[in-house]
């Protein structure tokens, strides 16, 4: 038969287990999860970062943009960041929007100058892939600028550039040899 | 065998039933309390709140040893900071615009641009998530860090300040024989009067935003609108029979467009007299009309049903317009490409202005978007000039020698950018008149196509929707023919009005 001080000797491990275990449940799982990367992964460069950036698509059946935000890989340089903004915007959409760049469409380079002006210089698929009438031109060259205005407040005019010459259009519908100015595709 | 009434009387078997009632007993009330527990730190969030539309957002706040911890990723989202992870130090950067924000697991510090600060609570990973204590949010507007927000502490909520707009409160105001559309300006804005004519009157404010849209109906004004468009905040009124003059003031504050029908007003100079759209010469007969079938040759333009290609529909529609333009106003009536050709945006230019053309349509279609299925576009040139008129320096080529491409007639089509924007509306109300269940959109833009041309010009675009097609049975379904007498009837009609003065 049990004696009373074992009887205590048994409630005091019990509470001590139920306390250990109330600590643990309090504190939650954050000791434990050093080894889990969850949404945030380390990366391995010291000047690589994560970015969330907001990308704009066509609606379908609209002739309108819809906005997708994401995570980008960003180096630190401004002109990388740009690079890795367009080159996200370009692998498409990934919800139930509607891609807008000829397919093989790549950013070839981007310069960023002091007087807010994005010369984006494009392969020529840009034009010679374009497959569209003024409708999806014009959400083309929206998506382009209003994705620099929203991730790069700096940019007050984008120019768009073909294997590093000025064109005239991309679709034959839009002019685009002057630079396109941000305030124009709000 | 072992009997169980000998397991039940030993004290062994008493004392693991008094733990294992101990453990249940009190898993029991863990149980209770660490569910509330987690609903009350789940409702633990700082509030964003951002210029309409945007809905709030919420930054869930997690309870760490008392102290309550905000995730770097939400700050990041939030303040659109960049993320620098060097997980061999266990450091994380944050870069917000100009500032760096450095954090170290376990520190309770951050340095925020080299310099140190205390956070009093080190900062955490949690699920490989690096958390920084609450207490960081209110320091990052200590700091300076965030220009454009404030931080209501007690109420944990961040707000991003609105920019006011630059048009407000816009009313209509009918006085005796005068109404007035008057709105408060929070800045100076270049104003350009589209056109006044006596059935209609519009303006653009440059560059201006606007609190709501308005509907406008009172005195003369039969309807109207103001609206941010393209460019600006544009007004549109269509007036009475009654109207016969109109007067605009603008001053860095208030803005005031009075429209009268009292002739004795506009005769004393007060008011300016509403006149149409001039077309044509001197005798204000209009001539040539030049009509513009797009793309061609090694440019087909859009894919449409059917394998169709754009460049052929365009040249059937502009051949029918042609014929019905012929029959309705006896014009000569020139088409910029009569075939399947290669025509450069700067020759269609040339014929247009070659021939002294009185008006210019460039006919296009499109199955994507608004139109998809059947529908409309009107387009014309944004009537403001471009804020970046600067010829493109082509520095990415890598050398300075390339000179930028001179366009001819650059810029010829804004002296008749009104024009246009009045020639647009006319069709556009004529094809929503005729096509009522077919969508007719109006789009300003900086097209490429018009810049050159020296007349009234418009772009206008269908989609193919002929009635011995699949889509034979949407109401939207509309012929070639019903398409073209339905836009040249309203051309007739725009030119009527230009004549009757």
């Amino acid at each position: 038969m049990m004696t009373g001080k074992g009887k205590w000797v048994a409630v005091a491990v019990g509470l001590l287990a139920a306390t250990a275990l109330w600590i643990y449940l309090a504190r939650g799982p954050g000791r434990t999860g050093l080894t889990s990367p969850g949404r945030f992964v380390p990366l391995a460069a010291e000047l690589e970062g994560i970015r969330g950036v907001s990308l704009y698509y066509g609606v379908p059946g609209s002739d309108s943009l819809g906005v997708e935000h994401r995570d980008v890989v960003v180096k630190d340089r401004p002109a990388d960041q740009v690079r890795a903004i367009y080159r996200e915007l370009v692998a498409g959409p990934s919800e139930n929007h509607v891609a807008l760049f000829p397919e093989g469409t790549e950013l070839v380079n981007a310069y960023l100058t002091p007087r807010g002006t994005l010369y984006l210089d494009w392969n020529r698929t840009l034009v010679q892939g374009f497959r569209g009438g003024s409708g999806r031109e014009r959400l083309l060259l929206g998506s382009i600028v209003r994705t620099a205005a929203e991730n790069l407040p700096e940019v007050e005019q984008v120019a768009i550039l073909v294997d590093g010459n000025p064109i005239e259009t991309i679709g034959g519908h839009y002019d685009v040899l002057a630079p396109l100015a941000v305030s124009e595709w709000r | 065998m072992m009997s169980l009434g000998w397991m039940r009387g030993s004290v062994t078997f008493r004392f693991v039933r008094s733990l294992a009632l101990a453990i249940v007993l009190l898993a029991a009330a863990a149980g209770a309390v660490v569910p509330a527990l987690a609903q009350r730190n789940a409702a633990l969030a700082i509030r964003v709140v951002r210029p309409d539309p945007a809905p709030v957002e919420r930054i869930p706040l997690t309870v760490i040893d008392n102290v309550r911890y905000v995730s770097t990723n939400d700050l990041a989202r939030v303040f659109g900071a960049t993320k620098y992870w060097r997980p061999e130090i266990q450091k994380l950067s944050l870069r917000m615009g100009e500032h760096t924000l450095r954090f170290t697991v376990d520190a309770p510090v951050v340095l925020v641009d080299e310099g140190a600060r205390n956070l009093v609570a080190p900062v955490r990973l949690v699920k490989g998530v690096v958390c920084a204590p609450e207490a960081i949010v209110a320091l990052l507007f200590e700091w300076g860090v965030v220009p454009d927000a404030t931080f209501d502490e007690a109420e944990r909520v961040i707000r991003f300040r609105v920019e006011p707009h630059a048009v407000r409160q816009a009313q209509l105001y009918a006085r005796n024989r005068v109404t007035e559309v008057v709105a408060s300006l929070s800045k100076s804005l270049p104003a350009r009067i589209l056109y006044a004519t006596p059935t209609e009157l519009r303006f653009l404010l440059e560059g201006g935003t606007l609190d709501s849209a308005r509907v406008f109906s009172g005195g003369v004004v039969a309807d109207g609108w103001m609206r941010e468009v393209v460019g600006g905040v544009e007004c549109r009124l269509a007036l009475t029979e009654a109207a016969r003059g109109w007067a605009f003031n603008i001053s860095a504050n208030r803005l005031k467009l009075a429209v009268t029908d009292d002739q004795s007003l506009v005769d004393a100079g007060l008011f300016n007299a509403l006149e149409p759209i001039r077309l044509g010469g001197a005798d204000r007969r209009v001539r040539t009309i030049v009509l513009d079938p797009g793309h061609g040759g090694a440019d087909g333009g859009a894919a449409l049903p059917g394998g169709q290609v754009e460049k052929d529909v365009a040249l059937d529609v502009a051949r029918a317009l042609r014929t019905a333009l012929q029959n309705r106003l006896g014009a000569r009536v020139i088409l910029t490409r009569e075939s399947d050709q290669d025509v450069p945006p700067a020759r269609r230019a040339a014929i247009a202005n070659g021939a002294d053309a009185d008006l210019f349509v460039s006919i296009h279609l499109d199955n994507e978007g608004a139109v998809r299925g059947g529908g409309f576009r009107v387009l014309t040139l944004l009537p403001a000039p471009s804020p970046s008129e600067a010829p493109v320096a082509p520095i990415a080529s890598g050398g300075g020698d390339r000179e930028t491409e001179l366009m001819p007639w650059r810029g010829a089509q804004m002296p008749s950018a009104g024009s246009s924007m009045a020639l647009g509306q006319s069709v556009a109300d004529a094809l929503r008149r005729v096509f009522p269940a077919t969508p007719t959109v109006i789009v300003t833009g900086r097209l490429g196509i018009l810049e050159p041309i020296s007349c009234p010009a418009i772009v206008l675009e269908s989609a193919p929707t002929a009635r011995s097609g699949p889509e034979s049975m949407s109401p939207r379904s509309y012929t070639i023919f019903d398409y073209t007498q339905t836009v040249a009837r309203a051309i007739e009609e725009f030119v009527r009005r230009s004549n009757a003065s």
